[in-house]
């Protein structure tokens, strides 16, 4: 069943429309990959997803609940990852989840939040000193506050060397494993086909494809489309990994 | 909202009633003042201006305030040292006596670093002359002391048959300083010729009387300033780059996502720096009361009205702050305007310099700035013993500050 329903969402700056009549379901349990360029409007629809934006028109409903209508419960719901950072300056790791705690106003043990994400060590470190993947693990960690329905993540893996986007791609499924609804956008291909059990193709402010990813390739395939060179049973990703091994190496 | 159909819930959660209120809050701000606290306390600007810089401040003026006014005279080499002036002068507190050549004083003197210059030469007095001055050039006094030929009269030794010309050499250039220097030495040169005339009941006295006060220092007009300017300085340049900060970080826009009311944002970073300020005062005046003399009219009564003032001040300064925090995104377009609000405070809000200095045409600018208020407020206090109700104008000033920049910043505070 559907924990997310966008319909008919619109969003105008002036002249610009952002997001031009989009509407799509989100079922609960599942991860849910936006992609699309630069300047498709996947941000745009997150962020009046997230109660952040108004919409021009349309609605979203999370949960039973409108966004529009009853924004604190949703806020409740939900929880965000912003494309940059967003955390408190000059505070460290324990006191950023202590200060969300409040915010949410729930009881947290941090220690145990962290040591979720591999951070336990730097719990005393401030999150400007962090590197690029431990951001965003520490960032996931955030939305988890609130023990929330939906998470949403805005391109998590962008910046992360291929060991840490791995194993960030094992923290989203470990979260969904625990029956959280996860939200993405991304801008790679491999990862939407990876992680997502469903994916919505953005441009220009509209959705212009969704389904499962094999789906799409298969309507894709219908339509008599084939790879203009042979494809290797490898990719460089492949021997990349292979060479360098998966495990992670960012502290 | 027209366009809003009513959502058509296939599970039973359609009847729920809505929630149109925000949550309580309270968590939400105990969480973050305390985040703005802890983060305020790692700042180095705010540990600069808030207690470093008013220290240091304090402590230099504080110091240099508590001589009072010395008379800075340098000896040429040669002079008579055992001469009665020159006994007479090193007994008086109140003058710094130096010594070098004749050149090298005159040079100090030129450059102002003495306010007058004695060579105290003996000339014989021949036997039979009574008590007779010469008038050498620069309005010089000169000594004769009693007729020679008198012992014990004058009592001073080796005076007998000596009388002694003193030239003192002062400078045009600084009239007060020189008219200071001539009294003090004239005075000097008369108690001496008085008693060398043998005169012990002379017939004119002078008595001077010392009515009960207490010695009003530099350090009292410095104190309440620096307080001023420290609350001023933690109020808006705090504010105003804290927030533009919170801003650019996209900080506001995470804590927007959590059911957290932008209402209470403002008041838990009001509160964290109301803490800060709390320490400030009590550091500061600490501070002033145990190292620099500084007076506290009734003493605790005085500190805790101090302290309520300044709380005061700071809330209504926070005004400044807010308007300037909700109408910048980045900290480079915004530090002009910041000067603009504190710079002139800080120079004509009488801080550093008393309102009364300034001229005329500039003294009703000076006089209500919020700054002044705070200022006049707290040496009223501090100094003079005044009550709340006594400095009711100056917190009303601020008050009308106050009012005036919330509107403002209320109108025209923008989050993004």
């Amino acid at each position: 069943m559907a924990i997310i329903e966008v319909r008919e969402l619109v969003k105008r700056y002036g002249s610009l429309t952002a997001v031009n009549g989009v509407s799509f379901e989100v079922n609960e349990g599942e991860i849910f990959g936006i992609v699309g360029p630069n300047g498709a409007g996947k941000t745009t629809t997150l962020e009046i997803i997230e109660t952040l934006k108004q919409p021009t028109s349309g609605q979203v409903v999370i949960d039973g609940f409108d966004a529009r209508r009853d924004p604190w419960r949703v806020k409740r719901l939900i929880g965000v990852q912003l494309q940059a950072a967003g955390f408190y300056p000059g505070l460290t790791l324990r006191e950023l989840l202590q200060l969300f705690a409040g915010l949410y106003d729930v009881k947290v043990d941090p220690m145990a939040m962290l040591r979720k994400v591999q951070l336990e060590d730097k719990a005393r470190t401030r999150f400007e000193k962090l590197s690029g993947g431990q951001k965003q693990r520490f960032s996931i960690a955030s939305t988890l506050v609130n023990r929330p329905r939906v998470i949403f993540l805005d391109e998590p893996s962008t910046g992360l060397d291929p060991q840490a986007r791995f194993n960030l791609w094992e923290l989203v499924r470990e979260i969904r494993s625990e029956g959280v609804t996860v939200v993405l956008t991304t801008h790679y291909m491999e990862e939407a086909e990876q992680l997502s059990d469903r994916v919505a193709i953005m441009d220009e402010g509209r959705i212009v494809a969704s389904g499962t990813p094999g789906e799409l390739i298969d309507r894709l395939l219908a339509k008599g489309f084939q790879k203009p060179q042979v494809v290797r049973p490898a990719s460089l990703e492949d021997v990349f990994l292979d060479l360098t091994g998966k495990e992670l190496r960012d502290e | 909202m027209s366009k809003m159909t009513r959502v058509v819930d296939p599970v039973p959660r359609v009847g729920r009633t809505t929630q149109a209120r925000a949550p309580s809050q309270w968590a939400a701000f105990v969480a973050m003042t305390r985040a703005s606290f802890v983060a305020q306390t790692r700042s180095l600007a705010n540990l600069f201006f808030g207690f470093l810089f008013p220290l240091v401040f304090i402590a230099v003026f504080g110091l240099l305030g508590n001589g009072g006014t010395n008379i800075k005279l340098g000896v040429s080499d040669g002079s008579d040292q055992q001469s009665p002036i020159y006994l007479a002068l090193t007994h008086i507190s109140a003058v710094q006596l130096s010594h070098g050549s004749a050149s090298s004083l005159e040079a100090d003197l030129r450059s102002g670093k003495l306010d007058g210059v004695l060579s105290i030469t003996a000339v014989p007095i021949p036997a039979g002359q009574g008590p007779g001055q010469t008038v050498p050039s620069q309005g010089s006094p000169t000594v004769a002391p009693g007729a020679g030929g008198q012992p014990g009269t004058g009592g001073f030794p080796g005076a007998a048959g000596t009388g002694y010309a003193v030239t003192l050499t002062t400078t045009s250039a600084s009239p007060q300083n020189a008219a200071a220097a001539q009294a003090f030495v004239q005075g000097v040169v008369d108690q001496v010729n008085v008693r060398a005339a043998g005169i012990t009941t002379p017939a004119v006295t002078l008595a001077t009387k010392d009515i009960a006060g207490r010695k009003y220092t530099y350090i009292d007009f410095v104190l309440p300033g620096q307080l001023g300017f420290s609350l001023l300085s933690i109020a808006i340049f705090g504010t105003a780059f804290g927030f533009v900060v919170l801003k650019r970080t996209l900080v506001f826009k995470r804590i927007f996502a959590t059911p957290t009311r932008p209402t209470t944002i403002v008041l838990a970073q009001g509160a964290s720096r109301l803490i800060i300020a709390f320490a400030q005062v009590i550091v500061l005046l600490v501070a002033g009361v145990y190292f620099f003399n500084f007076y506290l009219a009734h003493g605790a009564e005085t500190f805790a009205e101090m302290l309520l003032v300044s709380l005061f001040g700071l809330v209504a300064f926070l005004g400044f702050g807010l308007i300037v925090a909700g109408n910048f995104r980045d900290e480079n377009a915004m530090g002009p305007v910041v000067n603009l609000i504190t710079l002139p405070q800080f120079l004509l809000g009488g801080s550093f310099f008393p309102t009364d200095s300034f001229p005329k045409w500039l003294q009703p600018v000076a006089n209500n700035l919020p700054l002044s208020y705070l200022n006049d407020a707290l040496r009223k206090i501090a100094s003079d013993g005044a009550s709340l109700y006594d400095v009711r104008w100056q917190l009303l000033g601020i008050l009308a500050w106050g009012v005036v920049t919330y509107l403002v910043a209320i109108r025209t505070f923008k989050w993004e």
